[in-house]
């Protein structure tokens, strides 16, 4: 990490891009650029995708359980490299190091659950569907499938998709986060170090040209992108006009409901993990906290008294609880976000601009937690997407009133209700119109069995990352009805 | 140290595991207790684990009013000034794993490893 303009690596190989256009990659606990990476050209993008193509065949004709084997020899790398693969993505994202070391867990399990190819990508057949003729289903691999990755998991999130396309026997080009790449160079050297076969999985840095090259080429199958709904919008579009298939993860605003019997003693713990873990750049953050009833004050007072011993500093640091932004961009978005709860008439009762008065903070992108009161559903703060650690609390009378405030928000990605009766549990499951719902769970991520749901803003498409969803989505059902003579 | 998260009290629990092992290894009168330095190899390996599998990002939790320095070995082994040091490393630390293990209450399995810890130090320390 000295600063260097990243490479890609195509059809086997590291390659130097030819572009003069790069983006600086950043420490954002200390400002320090540790990498540069670049802006492929539209040519570099087609070269991955030759390559891609020309393996294709080869690849698909090789025995699912040859292809997992090299699942199995990522993975034990993974193990072996695990402190230094956290650090590095302590260093390029900002997240303490206990994040990184569970964004690589996660990606471990679905690299795991990939390995059941075997398994998941086993069709179904009947006999006698008339007398004498059999139809089966097979799930076959379409060919060339690429991902756009976000900068918040840089790790973790390709993981949703690229197992599984591989295991299944499509070829892969990815497109990492150009914020922080650093991750997936990391893992592609691993690739490279286990002997993948050449143009079976590419990466390409880069920008709009790169991801429109992707998407215009008609060599490529489809789309997995996370990021935000503005572009994964433009992109649904986009892919939609060239007929590719796609999984758009946009953005989120997760609304977390704390009813008057909530064990507050759990509960509160939990919601600081939801609204400052990652420091509040995850798509599963909590966005907005419905207090509901008279536990409002109580509930209150106790998160501001957690929120004010929250540790923050640089992830490396093994004492710390909260990392910076990951940007300075982020950063400033959400600065500008406090600066308009402000504006807008909320009560700042914790305000984590103040770090930023404290010297040691000044070069990285800090804002501590940070806590409004008496905000109203039509506030900025309570609509969109902040992306950092930042809690608008919204005292509701009521379940229904809750229930109403999340349905007319566009997103829908999580939301979670802390309660001790399971009745309004149930109903806030049944009711509640979001991806992923959690019971006294802060932060609802499926595991990698299970699908990373999402609906309205927040997903566009129809069958999402991890598990059987990522199967279906890889893979094309083929109908065949045979009759001998 | 504050240990405010569970990646601080493993980096602990690793110091005090190291610490109390090679006190063992380069002290004559442990020289006979090879199957305490091989349990000791275990548990590092053990911790390390822990910190790579269950450290779970999502349900990882702020860890309030924790800190080193009443488990602090470094000096009871530098002054090794009793016949006990060993028996009184062993309770220290079984001490450690037992706090630890309530602290980490929101990772149940880390709980039960810690409490499976703090026991074969207790174990240690009743053989001493």
């Amino acid at each position: 990490m000295n600063g260097e303009v990243l490479k890609n690596y195509i059809n086997g190989k590291w390659i130097e891009s030819v572009t003069d256009k790069t983006r600086d990659v950043i420490n954002p606990a200390t400002g320090e650029i540790i990498a540069k990476s670049p802006i492929s050209t539209k040519e570099e993008t087609l070269q991955a995708i030759e390559a891609a193509k020309t393996s294709f065949w080869r690849w698909r004709t090789t025995p699912a359980q040859s292809r997992i084997r090299y699942l199995y020899d990522f993975r034990e790398a993974l193990e072996e490299n695990f402190d230094e693969l956290s650090e590095v993505l302590t260093i390029e994202h900002g997240k303490t190091i206990d994040e990184s070391r569970g964004e690589y867990r996660r990606t471990i399990e679905n690299i795991e659950t990939a390995t059941t190819i075997p398994t998941l990508q086993m069709g179904y057949n009947i006999e006698d569907v008339a007398a004498g003729i059999d139809e089966m289903v097979i799930k076959q691999p379409l060919g060339i499938f690429f991902c756009v990755a976000p900068f918040n998991f840089p790790a973790m999130v390709p993981s949703w998709f690229w197992p599984y396309a591989i295991a299944t026997g499509n070829t892969y080009i990815l497109k990492p986060s150009d914020q922080c790449p650093l991750s997936m160079v990391k893992q592609f050297e691993i690739f490279d170090e286990i002997g993948i076969p050449k143009g079976v999985i590419n990466l390409v840095h880069g920008g709009a040209e790169a991801v429109n090259t992707l998407i215009e080429s008609p060599d490529t199958v489809g789309l997995s992108f996370v990021g935000s709904t503005k572009v994964g919008k433009l992109l649904y579009k986009k892919c939609g006009e060239f007929g590719k298939r796609v999984q758009v993860q946009g953005g989120a605003k997760n609304f977390i409901t704390v009813m008057p019997d909530a064990n507050l003693e759990r509960t509160i713990p939990n919601l600081i993990t939801s609204f400052y873990g990652n420091a509040g750049q995850r798509c599963l953050a909590g966005g907005v906290l419905l207090a509901v009833g008279d536990i409002y004050e109580t509930l209150r007072e106790s998160l501001l008294e957690a929120a004010k011993k929250i540790t923050i500093g640089e992830g490396l640091d093994e004492s710390i609880q909260m990392g910076p932004l990951a940007s300075e961009a982020g950063m400033k978005s959400v600065l500008s976000y406090i600066q308009t709860g402000v504006e807008e008439g909320a009560e700042i009762i914790l305000d984590g601009r103040n770090v930023r008065k404290n010297e040691k903070f000044l070069n990285g992108f800090f804002i501590g937690p940070t806590i409004f009161d008496k905000v109203t559903p039509s506030m900025t703060i309570a609509q969109d997407e902040i992306f950092g650690p930042v809690i608008p609390i919204i005292h509701v009378k009521n379940l229904d009133e809750a229930i109403n405030i999340i349905h007319e928000n566009p997103y829908g990605n999580a939301s979670s209700i802390f309660t001790s009766s399971g009745k309004i549990a149930r109903e806030y499951q049944y009711r509640v119109n979001v991806g992923n719902i959690g019971i006294n769970i802060g932060v609802a991520a499926p595991i990698s069995t299970f699908p990373f749901s999402g609906m309205k803003d927040s997903f566009k498409g129809d069958l999402h990352g991890q598990g059987k969803n990522a199967v279906d989505f890889f893979t094309e059902e083929k109908v065949v009805i045979t009759r001998w003579f | 140290m504050n240990l405010a998260t569970l990646g601080a009290v493993l980096k602990f629990a690793l110091k005090l595991e190291t610490e109390a092992r090679d006190f063992y290894e380069n002290n004559a009168n442990f020289t006979s207790f090879k199957s305490l330095l091989i349990q000791y190899e275990k548990r590092i390996k053990k911790l390390k684990r822990i910190r790579r599998e269950n450290t779970t990002e999502m349900i990882l939790e702020p860890i309030e009013n924790f800190v080193s320095e009443p488990y602090e070995i470094t000096i009871l082994i530098e002054d090794n000034k009793t016949e006990n040091t060993g028996k009184i490393i062993e309770k220290t630390l079984e001490r450690f794993y037992s706090d630890s293990a309530e602290k980490v209450s929101f990772l149940s399995e880390v709980t039960y490893k810690f409490e499976e810890i703090a026991l074969e130090h207790k174990n240690n320390a009743l053989t001493m």
